[in-house]
């Protein structure tokens, strides 16, 4: 497919289906390897999730299959065509990413931020589409987020800018979704809200998502896949039900970990 | 939340449009009262008069040949350092930003003033200040270094630490400047129209510089949130900001070399701005050039006339102006808005 390719299509959401592969993916944060000739696909239809540490680079992953970081080697492909290749423009309509956090030198509205993420489908005339509005006011209500669209971003919580970086995110509206911590600051009630909102866009898109999340009852939750990153040690990377146990994710953290088993699902708490 | 609720999303649209109405309507009748008042006073409707058919006549001349370039120079100088100090706040992300701090003025006056000191006017003091001005530009490009790393603080820091040593040059060639030429080295440096040529010219690069700014617009409201925020929603972020930085640069030389280094419209004007019709840059950037023009033509008039004979260097009522409007603006909206 041809990633020039205009999309006309101003909401967006045509539901095709998008696939993200990684070859012999190589990446260092300065002298620090993050990982070493690390193959990854992702299709259609897969919720990936990344457990590791801190700082083990689960981030620079992330920004560096969003394309905004350049790997030491290998390739990323999305759509079967290198990222390299892509206009941003276009890339965006693809890939959304969800940012750990947000800065507000000179800070907009609630109404005016969720707004951006129609930038990829936006032209420079007619400003402020109706539609665009419309599908705004629609991820704020769905994000309860609607009584505060008028307020300015540095007055709200942090749980409330999270929903509000999400809500931006369904106006984006990408096929595939990379998300950085998608339940930082957020309730219980919200954690399960945002996630099943996600998993439903994502579902009817047709996608995909990878997300980095700290919760491995979550992940075994809302993921089919995960990959488990020890570091510099090899990554460990397949269906939830193979790689998530007790013996990997003690290996994992250094940690000892208990085990509860309720019905056919398992939960894991720090011992 | 700003003062007043306008806006392109949920606000009524004929507000915007009334928005800029009123900015024009001011600016023209600041720009009437401008061409009015003077030495001579002429009345409105014959300024008016003047300006439609031009009959001959002593206060046409005067209207015509020596208010008319000065008051289009003021709109145009003052448009354009508000709309360079909104793009490089910005562009450095920083709230202080304004157009001389990555010493593109100091660049300007240093070889301004070495032609004033050689006895040289005129054009060649213009073509001083461009080099300056242009010099300054491409030492921050190289300094910064292109590339990946072309990132706001080491801009800012390399801007700040190039216009410090300009600024000891100039202190260096007024320590030596015989007293004569100090006057006029003084003006200059404060900021005065009344070495500026007309407009016409400048006009042209100010509308093409707005043109510029409005259609990158929407981008430049992403790179306020966030440069990977930025990238992930489709903006070229490095491309953009050497646009940017040459737009508001350009701008800036251009604005020094017709009037010298006018403080406090590029800093204050967009922060104003700011107070009123929030961050949105689609209305910003216009909106601010049309206040820094009013406020400089508006300063400029009162520079001339306030105590006759005698000029006063117009950055001197710019601040005289700006501070107590602007010290007003934030008091209204109190804590609802941290500039």
């Amino acid at each position: 497919m041809n990633p020039a390719t205009r999309n006309t299509n101003r909401t967006g959401g045509s539901g095709k289906a998008v696939t993200l592969s990684a070859e012999g993916l190589t990446v260092r944060a300065g002298a620090k390897p993050i990982c070493r000739d690390f193959s990854l696909t992702i299709r259609s239809g897969e919720y990936w999730g990344i457990l590791g540490g801190n700082g083990v680079g689960k981030t620079s992953l992330l920004h560096t299959l969003a394309g905004l970081r350049t790997p030491v080697s290998g390739r990323i492909m999305v759509d079967a065509v290198d990222l390299q290749n892509y206009k941003r423009l276009h890339l965006a309509r693809k890939v959304g990413v969800l940012f750990q956090d947000s800065q507000d030198t000179f800070p907009a509205t609630v109404k005016e931020t969720v707004l951006t993420g129609r930038y990829p489908y936006q032209t420079f005339w007619p400003p402020g589409q109706r539609e665009d509005i419309a599908l705004a006011d629609a991820a704020l209500a769905q994000l309860n987020l609607a009584q505060m669209q008028d307020r300015q971003v540095d007055t709200l919580s942090g749980g409330e800018r999270r929903r509000l970086a999400i809500a931006t995110l369904l106006l984006q509206d990408p096929g595939l979704w990379l998300l950085d911590e998608p339940t930082n600051h957020l309730d219980f009630h919200h954690q399960i809200q945002v996630l099943e909102l996600i998993r439903q866009r994502v579902g009817q898109r047709n996608g995909a998502l990878l997300m980095v999340l700290h919760d491995v009852n979550l992940i075994s939750r809302y993921c089919s896949h995960a990959i488990l990153m020890p570091g510099a040690q090899q990554m460990l990377c397949g269906e939830v039900a193979a790689v998530i146990n007790k013996a990997n994710l003690e290996d994992l953290y250094q940690h000892p970990v208990h085990e509860l088993s309720s019905g056919d699902r398992s939960f894991y708490f720090p011992a | 939340m700003a003062l007043l609720n306008i806006n392109l999303h949920s606000a009524p649209r004929y507000k915007v449009v009334m928005l800029f109405t009123v900015l024009a309507v001011i600016a023209v009748f600041t720009g009437l009262a401008a061409l009015a008042s003077g030495s001579v006073t002429v009345p409105l409707r014959e300024v008016v008069d003047i300006l439609v058919r031009q009959p001959p006549g002593i206060n046409s001349q005067i209207i015509m040949d020596l208010r008319l370039p000065r008051v289009t120079a003021g709109f145009v100088v003052g448009g354009m350092l508000a709309l360079a100090g909104a793009l490089m706040q910005i562009l450095l992300r920083n709230p202080l930003a304004e157009p001389y701090i990555l010493g593109i003025s100091g660049g300007a006056s240093v070889f301004a003033l070495l032609a004033i000191s050689m006895g040289l006017a005129g054009v060649w003091l213009t073509f001083g200040a461009c080099f300056g001005a242009l010099l300054t530009m491409f030492m921050v490009f190289v300094f910064t270094g292109s590339g990946a790393g072309w990132n706001p603080l080491k801009v800012l820091l390399t801007g700040v630490v190039i216009a410090a040593g300009w600024g000891a040059l100039i202190s260096f060639l007024l320590a030596i400047s015989p007293a004569a030429k100090l006057h006029n080295m003084l003006f200059w440096l404060m900021g005065d129209l009344s070495f500026s040529q007309p407009g016409g010219r400048y006009f042209l690069v100010l509308i093409l510089a707005v043109i510029l700014a409005m259609y990158y617009s929407r981008a430049l409201n992403l790179l306020a949130v966030g440069d990977l925020q930025a990238a992930a929603l489709g903006v070229s972020v490095n491309r953009l900001r050497i646009l940017i930085y040459f737009l508001a640069s350009i701008l800036t030389a251009a604005a020094v070399i017709q009037a010298g280094s006018i403080g406090f419209i590029g800093l204050i004007i967009p922060h104003a701005v700011r107070l009123l019709i929030g961050n949105d840059n689609r209305l910003l950037l216009p909106a601010s050039v049309f206040a820094g023009g009013i406020l400089l033509v508006f300063a400029d008039m009162l520079a001339r006339t306030l105590l006759e004979p005698r000029q006063l260097p117009v950055g001197v009522l710019t601040a005289l102006i700006g501070v107590p409007v602007f010290l007003l603006l934030l008091q209204s909206t109190g804590a609802r808005q941290r500039p």
